[in-house]
């Protein structure tokens, strides 16, 4: 019997350099993606600050957030979305963000949540 | 169906923003720990959680809302549930969400 991979929803609300929050989102991702398990991505509330492009944490610190989000296709994983409200609220718009993310305005969100087996805020 | 769940009080009201955006009909919302304070009567949340007109329930953990000082200040649409209603409530739902 071959088992169909339940979907997944990964939430971060965390801001990128607070704690490691949106870190471990990416990280959770690549796992998904590296296991071939379906998985989309939403940032809302201050994760969607971890979508912004051009992020550079000085060097020898932090892992770049930005970078990461930017590598995720190459993991097989090409679902993000970011809240558009919560992007409206910070002055940000899509142009502002790394390549690959979309806009998800409440009913898009909505439709995500009830369209994925598991959903996992971190 | 989806269970939302909110643990934190007031000052996390874009939680609740969120969890308003992320429903659909026949979602419930389950408020513990110190999301039970969004269960008094005339409160912004209970505004906000019904503002997208979706069809939901709303649920509120007795024992918490008791150890707060809450029974009896519960809004008429918020249900207290004790532990028993609590996991009926989870095994009813495919999924939850925990918005934190």
């Amino acid at each position: 019997m071959s088992a169909t991979p339940r979907t997944i929803l990964l939430i971060c609300r965390a801001a990128p350099c607070d704690g490691t929050r949106a870190r471990d989102t990416l990280d959770a991702a690549m796992a998904c993606g590296i296991f071939d398990l379906p998985v989309t991505l939403l940032f809302s509330g201050d994760g969607v600050y971890a979508t912004l492009a051009g992020q550079d944490p000085a060097a020898g610190s932090a892992r770049n957030v930005g970078k990461m989000l930017g590598a995720l296709p190459d993991h097989g994983v090409t679902a993000v979305h970011a809240c558009a409200a919560a992007l409206h609220e910070r002055g940000l718009a899509t142009a502002d963000l790394v390549a690959g993310v979309s806009a998800a305005d409440a009913r898009a969100i909505a439709t995500l949540v009830a369209g994925h087996d598991i959903v996992l805020t971190i | 169906m989806t269970l939302h769940i909110l643990s934190r009080a007031h000052s996390a009201a874009d939680c609740t923003a969120d969890c308003a955006r992320a429903l659909a009909d026949g979602d419930a919302v389950l408020l513990l720990g110190d999301g039970t304070y969004a269960a008094i009567a005339g409160s912004a949340a209970i505004a906000l959680l019904h503002a997208g007109g979706q069809r939901i329930t709303l649920h509120a953990h007795a024992g918490d809302c008791a150890a707060r000082g809450l029974a009896g200040r519960l809004d008429a649409c918020v249900q207290a549930i004790d532990d028993a209603a609590f996991v009926a409530l989870a095994v009813a739902h495919p999924r939850s969400v925990s918005w934190f």
